[in-house]
């Protein structure tokens, strides 16, 4: 947290003899990314505000601002003194807290502590943010350039991030890393849903038809799981949100139809994942959303 | 723990006087800490700037340049080509007349052996700081050199905590892009701040400005303009001849992205129209800065929460009377278009940061001077840096 200590001089104004001034100290503390003097790029319609910070009113002529919360933008400073009948007021001005970005052994050092210590996640922010918090040279929260108010680090979108996560990295992060979990789970149990799904068993069916017409018995088909490598691959797809409703990975056809291996006993098949092309993904997000990630540079 | 001391002294509306120490300690705002840092205003920064040495003025071809033939070309003739710069090291060529891409190429394949600006680890792979940004174009003349000056770094990413990357000062020849020299430019943080931003001195050389430092009209100097009732924390974004477009917050009233033309000659300032809402902030300064385009945006309810904030397709092109005189409804623009310039030939660029463009005619010609501004970085491939030339 800053450390900012604001003190009031009254110049020219007369003290009765006996009579001490008594001071009333306010703070705001409010950043509206679409606005000077905190605009900044993709920040329009994004705000966030510190809760006001008051002192109880008292002989003190210096304040120590008492901020509460991890928050940037203008700051703005007001006090009342009362003495001698009369009430003198004060606001300042121009005065603007911005963020500084971690080092990259700080995040890794916060990454591995929270159990955060995939590769490819740390990969992620990288490709998501170039390591950086805030958006240089105003150093202003770090906003998506896709409009959707996605920030900082981990370009946290959905849900819509809180204040803390925008002006914290480490809630950022960790905000990063609980969607990296969640989409894990998905990606997890995305092979059990393609099972049981009727496309699949169309793809099964029409595999055992043709089959069938060659005069050959049906098989079993099974579908695996991902494997770890597919597991994060898929995870990451997921992170980014599933462009167009397509996971990283789709099962394997050849010319529409199932592609199988036949084990030795000609009754039991295993279907294969493939990766669906860019070619495939079609315009919205970024096709190879996971080829950069894994192409970007560790730390 | 290293400390920082700033102090800001406030003017009262009575003769009580505020100051502020501001405190900050520099280990647990920065490197490690969760915490922004107080930030002391642009103006207090002390201007140091760095003279490039050996560099060929601008304005002055040497023999193995093409020179234009000067009976041969209007003003508007040398503004034929838009090259898009992207932070990337991509190269888009735009021909204005055509309104279409023409060829597109990165800096990496024409930049030397080993290349002076970094080629992509693989394609679309984001690096940590910009890798190739021209220096804007200030008048005609720079224009008629066929020459763009990019400062450029051959590093992709930062290595380790360092936070520093080298860059050098290319001078391409133009139309082909042929590397004709570099210059280095020295070490800088590209972490917390952005690449060195250059600009020519009024020796016909080169300057790298301090963080801060601003090559155009300082915003300080607003301050005594006339009409700047009701302004508040101004600030230049673009330039041109010699009015700025300058954007500010109204102290009274609704909390709009406000806009306003200064002209650096009679030190007038005029307000543009109000936007229609908060989210309009996108405002464009035209060739010769008789007219500023605003694109209209709106936010979109997403199913999954939050909000999208995407243009509209409408456009509001200002005179310089600060009025709107003339509106556009472009369907082609609606959704996530971003501005690349207003053009002489009277043309709005847009990009979708794909490499797609659209064109939009806006009724007039401009007059040819190029519009300079501060930005030095662009990693999301919304706002490249612009040269033009004719060929």
């Amino acid at each position: 947290m800053p450390l900012i200590t604001a003190t009031a001089e009254m110049q020219g104004i007369a003290i009765p003899p006996g009579s001490a001034p008594t001071y009333e100290w306010s703070a705001t503390l409010t950043f509206n990314g679409g606005i000077a003097p905190t605009k900044t790029f993709f920040g329009g319609g994004r705000s966030s505000e510190h809760p006001i910070m008051r002192a109880q009113a008292g002989h003190a002529k210096t304040w120590r601002i008492p901020f509460s919360h991890v928050r940037g933008g203008t700051l703005t400073i007001q006090v009342t003194v009362r003495v001698g009948g009369s009430s003198h007021h004060g606001t300042s001005e121009s005065l603007l807290i911005a963020g500084t970005n971690p080092l990259p052994s700080a995040i890794r050092t916060f990454t591995d502590s929270i159990g955060a210590t995939k590769a490819r996640f740390r990969k992620q922010l990288r490709q998501e943010s170039s390591l950086q918090q805030f958006r240089p040279p105003d150093l202003w929260p770090k906003y998506s350039s896709d409009g959707l108010g996605g920030v900082g680090l981990a370009q946290i979108t959905r849900p819509a991030p809180t204040a803390d996560q925008v002006w914290n990295w480490k809630e950022n992060v960790r905000a990063g890393w609980a969607l990296y979990k969640e989409k894990e789970r998905y990606a997890r149990a995305y092979p059990a849903t393609v099972r049981r799904s009727e496309e699949f068993r169309r793809l099964v069916g029409a595999y055992n038809q043709a089959r069938s017409a060659q005069r050959l018995p049906p098989v079993q088909v099974t579908l695996p799981d991902f494997t770890d490598e597919q597991l994060e691959q898929d995870t990451i797809r997921g992170f980014n949100g599933y462009a167009n409703g397509l996971h990283e990975f789709r099962v394997r056809t050849e010319a529409g139809r199932l592609f199988v291996t036949i084990g030795p006993d000609e009754r039991q098949g295993t279907a294969e994942w493939e990766r669906i092309p860019a070619a495939d993904r079609g315009r919205a997000g970024d096709p190879a959303y996971v080829e950069h990630v894994e192409s970007a540079q560790d730390f | 723990m290293d400390a920082a001391a700033a102090k800001s002294y406030v003017s009262l509306i009575t003769r009580l006087v505020l100051t502020l120490a501001v405190t900050a300690s520099v280990g647990a705002c920065s490197r490690a800490s969760d915490a922004p840092e107080p930030q002391t205003m642009p103006s207090a920064q002390a201007p140091t700037s760095m003279v490039i040495p050996n560099t060929a003025p601008p304005g002055i071809a040497p023999e193995s340049a093409e020179s234009p033939t000067d009976s041969a070309l209007d003003s508007q003739s040398y503004y034929r080509y838009l090259y898009a710069v992207y932070c990337n090291g991509v190269v888009d060529r735009i021909d204005l007349e055509q309104r279409k891409k023409v060829a597109s190429f990165h800096l990496a394949e024409r930049s030397g052996t080993p290349a002076a600006v970094a080629a992509e680890s693989s394609p679309g792979a984001r690096p940590d700081s910009c890798l190739a940004r021209p220096v804007s174009q200030q008048n005609t003349s720079e224009v008629a050199t066929r020459r763009a000056y990019v400062v450029a770094t051959d590093q992709f990413y930062r290595v380790g905590d360092e936070s520093k990357k080298r860059y050098q000062l290319l001078t391409f020849l133009l139309p082909k892009w042929q590397l004709e020299k570099a210059v280095d430019l020295g070490l800088f943080d590209v972490l917390n701040s952005t690449p060195p931003r250059v600009v020519s001195d009024s020796r016909g050389g080169w300057v790298v400005l301090p963080q801060g430092q601003s090559n155009g009209p300082v915003e300080a100097n607003l301050k005594n303009y006339l009409s700047m009732d009701n302004v508040t924390s101004p600030r230049i974004t673009e330039w041109s001849a010699s009015t700025a477009l300058v954007e500010f917050a109204n102290t009274r009233g609704q909390q709009l992205p406000q806009a306003g033309l200064a002209d650096l000659t009679t030190h007038r300032f005029t307000h543009l129209d109000d936007p229609p809402n908060d989210l309009s902030a996108d405002v464009r300064l035209a060739p010769g800065g008789h007219y500023a385009l605003r694109r209209i945006e709106r936010m979109e309810k997403q199913n999954t929460g939050g909000g999208q904030v995407t243009g509209t397709g409408e456009l509001r092109l200002y005179g310089a009377d600060g009025k709107t005189v003339a509106t556009f409804n472009e369907k082609g623009i609606a959704g996530l278009w971003h501005t690349v310039a207003l053009t002489p030939q009277g043309l709005a660029v847009y990009t979708n940061g794909s490499g797609d463009y659209q064109f939009v005619p806006l009724g007039r010609k401009f007059e040819p001077e190029p519009v300079a501004n501060e930005w030095t970085d662009d990693l999301e491939g919304t706002r490249p840096g612009v040269v033009y030339s004719d060929r």
